[in-house]
């Protein structure tokens, strides 16, 4: 971990009254930077946080939005909860799939994707729903996929 | 609306009968103080209710909801209902619930017999289940280092293991993982758990999910034969059961005991039974005969020390000298005492084996100075050279407790004590300049202010280079802000040893005094029991000269000791889980012990073999004697050797596991305490070219010692740490009993047929 996500780790245990509150946002300064969560970067955390990586490990792993494997240079999560599966989210995963020419959590082997099927994403309004890293895909088409693949290197 | 006057006490119906119980009582407690029973599986009377697992469930009048018992609080004119039928129906739905996933193994599972999950499936399950899916299926058990086992399918989350962490030890070692279906306890990575309280989550897990790793399918709990007594291993003196099985010792439980250790043991003493069925036992005198220790009868082996002890008593008094103590029961010290005192007529006694001359030790008589209770409600705690939980472990529990209800602690160390998490305050510096801190202390805000500050000087602390000044500022520090000083020193029975007067009498000597005279011929025989000097003297030079200039020396041992290796007669001793009688702990409080076990051969009780000898010597000895103690003089501390501090010192540390005598014959333990290493800080790891887990020889202008590095900021920069209690290695031989620091060297060793880095 470099000194800068250390900073800003000891900056964000500043903005609480308990550093364990800080842990959440920590974890996302950490994963940001090195891609996924692995023992040394919890361990790092722990470190900066002064918490037990036993804890910090713990809180990791209840998060979906925590890698704790390695995974693609982007993240894609299909929605596949009760709305989307209504708006027909089956046919745009299976696009995905084959496009990506991999299964739902697997990576491509150019490492640029990770595929996820996923929980509600809150987006129910406009099913089926993408969530591509931090941004959010409405109401994709199966023939959507492409272009919107093509956004991401 | 008027205000009430507030009520102390509420009264409520539970099952139709009136219960008065103080405010602030929970229904399950209340429940539980009348005896009415409601099953529980997460709540654990030591924790806070937490409301998990929903076992407890019961019908509250003007509720609409079953209500969980164990987190409601009884209020005035509340009727309960524990046993209506939709209290029954709640029961057995969640026990069909808890089952859909549970193996029903019972008959291959060590709880079977004692577990909760058994007991209430039999009284309030529904005895079908309409659950036909496939169970959660895990490799099991996993095993999580080399006492604790968990079996996944087994665990019903209530939670009650992780929370003991958090809570009571503080060390946060097991915690849940993933979520939902998925969720399990354990570590990362199912890495081996690190703590030293792990045996009372075995204890308190209310299913087979958490076992233990040295008692697994060893036996049935109907089989065994518990026997109540004290853990001897550390002076705090925790109550056990011993449970024996064929004249063997299984397993070692906490005995709840409020006043000492509540309901817990360290795991020290929940796996450090095994030494006592050890095949290595000594079964049979030892006399040297052609320079060998030959096996002997009683009879010649008693004799022929009679005969030495009489024909040293013609040379003239005191000529005599006794070590040791420390394995020794209250009765078996005060007959060592009288037996030397009295009829072998020498004051020179002393079961301060590990102490130097120039320390601060012996001028002080060890132990609290309060009750463990009292300590337990103080508000601030200074560590000052105490590494609390590698000393005394169960003592840091109450501490903890303390630190929830607010209490303050303060650590002055060479080291980062596990525990600094917890700490307000923590003061580092290398050990041969803590004094200062010590002295600044006085005007640290929190320890000025507060009303009940408890100061524990340790080992570290008083044997160090610094020991007379650290004790003098402690002792200034307590007067200042009214605090109490306790001398966080001494092990096992040391506390009886010189409670039952096995310290020098008037013109005696101490130990370091005995062992300097037998190296000069003071003594014509040199008596050892209740302690293995050739390891625990910390100067490595000062046993050897003293055993040579000795003519004969006589020890009991368990063990062939180093000691015993080189004695002239060896009596076999028995242990104490061996022996009715009693210990002191380190508040002075006498606990009892039970012999659990015969022991092996034809070894004997100490105090039987000093009343054997003392008949030889023509004195029958009654056991009413009064012993008469002498007060321990209080000596004037000399001044810290001033002089030059070389770059690189070497402290020798205590560490819980280690692989001393007993320890070091009990499975798991073994494990626990791994190789003997050293740590060294990262910075004097890179100058000396010292790898992490590599092997290192340390240098000392006396001895090398070779022993694995760990390389970690856990010691200060300038300061190797290296822990005593490994009797293959030989530590104290790195240094000489001395006022100032010790230099050491520290080399990579490369291994054999390798290349140098
Ligand atoms: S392992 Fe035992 S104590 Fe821990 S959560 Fe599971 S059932 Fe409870
Ligand atoms: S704290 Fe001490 S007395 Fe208690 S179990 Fe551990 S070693 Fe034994
Ligand atoms: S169900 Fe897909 S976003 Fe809510
Ligand atoms: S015992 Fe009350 S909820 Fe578990």
């Amino acid at each position: 971990m470099t000194e800068a996500a250390r900073e800003e780790i000891r900056r964000l245990a500043g903005l609480y009254e308990h550093r364990q509150s800080a842990l959440i946002p920590a974890l996302f300064v950490a994963q940001q930077e090195a891609g996924y969560l692995s023992p040394a970067v919890l361990e790092s955390v722990a470190e900066v946080l002064e918490l037990p990586v036993t804890e910090v490990t713990s809180v990791a792993s209840f998060y979906g939005l925590f890698y704790l494997e390695p995974v693609g240079r982007h993240m894609v999560h299909v929605c596949t909860n009760l709305s989307c599966m209504l708006n027909g989210c089956q046919r745009l995963l299976s696009r995905m799939q084959e496009v990506m020419g991999i299964q739902p959590g697997e990576t491509t082997p150019d490492g640029r994707f990770s595929l996820r099927a996923a929980e509600c994403l809150g987006a129910c309004e406009e099913a089926p729903a993408v969530l591509v890293d931090e941004d959010r895909w409405a109401a994709v088409s199966p023939e959507g996929v492409e272009p919107m693949l093509e956004r991401y290197r | 609306m008027a205000a009430e006057a507030p009520r102390t006490a509420v009264t409520l119906m539970i099952d139709g009968r009136g219960i008065t119980v103080p405010k602030g009582t929970t229904v399950y407690q209340a429940a539980r103080s009348a005896g009415v029973d409601i099953p529980i599986f997460c709540y654990h009377d030591r924790m806070p209710p937490l409301g998990a697992c929903r076992m407890c469930l019961v019908e509250v009048q003007k509720m609409s909801k079953l209500q969980t018992a164990c987190t409601l609080e009884a209020s005035e004119g509340m009727v309960v209902s524990t046993t209506s039928p939709a209290v029954r129906a709640a029961q057995e739905s969640m026990l069909e619930l808890l089952l859909i996933n549970h193996p029903l193994d019972c008959p291959i599972c060590d709880k079977g017999g004692e577990c909760p999950l058994q007991d209430q499936a039999f009284r309030y399950g529904p005895g079908r289940s309409r659950f036909i899916e496939a169970k959660r299926d895990h490799a099991k058990p996993l095993s999580l280092g080399p006492v604790l086992a968990l079996d996944r399918e087994r665990c019903i989350l209530c939670w009650r293991c992780v929370r003991f962490g958090e809570i009571i030890a503080g060390d946060d070692a097991l915690k849940g993982f993933e979520r939902g279906f998925a969720s399990e306890v354990g570590t990362p990575r199912a890495l081996p758990v690190e703590s030293k309280f792990i045996g009372n989550t075995i204890a308190i897990c209310p299913v087979g999910a958490l076992t233990s790793r040295t008692y697994r399918f060893r036996a049935r709990p109907w089989d065994i034969d518990p026997v109540a007594s004290t853990c001897t291993y550390c002076g705090v003196g925790c109550s056990v059961w011993l449970d024996v099985r064929g004249g063997e010792i299984l397993r070692t439980r906490a005995r709840e005991e409020p006043e000492v250790n509540d309901a817990w043991l360290c795991d020290l003493g929940f796996f450090g039974h095994g030494y006592v069925a050890a095949g290595d036992r000594l079964t049979t005198p030892l006399v040297r005969r052609e320079g060998r220790l030959q096996e002997a009868s009683w009879d010649e082996a008693l004799d022929l020390v009679a005969e030495r002890l009489r024909a040293s008593a013609e040379r003239g008094p005191g000529r005599v000298a006794f070590l040791g103590g420390r394995r020794l029961s209250n009765e078996d010290a005060s007959a060592a005492a009288g037996f030397f005192r009295d009829v072998v007529g020498t004051p020179h006694l002393d079961h301060r084996v590990d102490a130097p001359p120039d320390g601060a030790s012996l001028g002080v008589s060890w132990g609290l100075r309060s009750s463990l209770e009292d300590l337990g409600r103080g508000d601030v705690f200074v560590l000052v050279g105490c590494d609390i939980t590698e000393e005394y472990p169960v003592l840091w529990l109450r501490i903890k407790a303390a630190i929830d209800r607010g209490a303050s602690l303060v650590i002055v160390h060479a080291k980062r004590l596990e525990i600094r998490r917890h700490a307000r305050r923590e003061l580092l510096d290398r050990h041969d300049r803590l004094a200062p801190l010590v002295a600044a202390l006085a005007a640290d805000e929190t320890v000025a202010s507060g009303e009940r500050v408890h100061v524990l000087l340790g080992r570290l602390a008083m044997d160090g280079p610094d020991g007379p000044n650290l004790l003098r500022s402690a002792d200034s520090l307590v007067r200042r802000v009214n605090g109490t000083l306790h001398i966080a020193r001494g092990r096992g029975n040391d506390f009886g040893a010189q409670r039952f007067g096995l310290l020098p009498g008037e013109g005696g000597m101490a130990a370091p005094g005995i062992l300097q005279g037998a190296a000069a011929g003071a003594f014509d025989l040199l008596y050892v029991a209740g302690s293995d000097p050739a390891t625990a003297v910390t100067d490595g030079a000062a046993w050897e000269s003293a055993r040579s200039g000795v003519g004969f020396l006589v020890v009991h041992e368990a063990f062939l000791s180093e000691t015993a290796q080189a004695a002239d007669v060896v009596l076999p001793a028995l242990v104490l889980p061996e022996k009715d009688g009693t210990v002191t702990n380190l508040e002075g409080r006498t606990l009892a012990l039970r012999a659990a076990v015969k022991g092996p051969g034809q070894a004997r009780a100490d105090r039987e073999i000093f009343d054997l000898l003392a008949a030889r010597m023509g004195v029958v000895r009654g056991h009413d004697t009064a012993t008469r103690i002498e007060p321990v003089a209080r000596i004037e501390p000399a001044a810290a050797g001033a002089g030059a501090s070389p770059s690189l010192i070497v402290v020798v540390a205590d560490r819980l596991f280690t692989q001393g005598s007993m320890a070091g014959r009990c499975r798991g333990l073994i494990e626990l305490a791994g190789t003997a290493h050293c740590l060294i800080h990262p910075a004097d790891a890179a100058r000396a070219g010292v790898t992490d887990l590599g092997l290192v020889e340390m240098v000392t202008e006396h001895a090398s010692v070779v022993v694995q590095a760990r390389v970690s900021d856990v010691t200060l920069p300038g300061q190797v740490l290296v822990h005593r209690g490994y009797d293959g290695v030989p530590v104290h031989a790195l240094a000489r009993w001395s006022p100032a620091p010790a230099g050491v060297e520290v080399r990579p060793v490369a291994p054999p047929g390798g290349e140098t880095p």
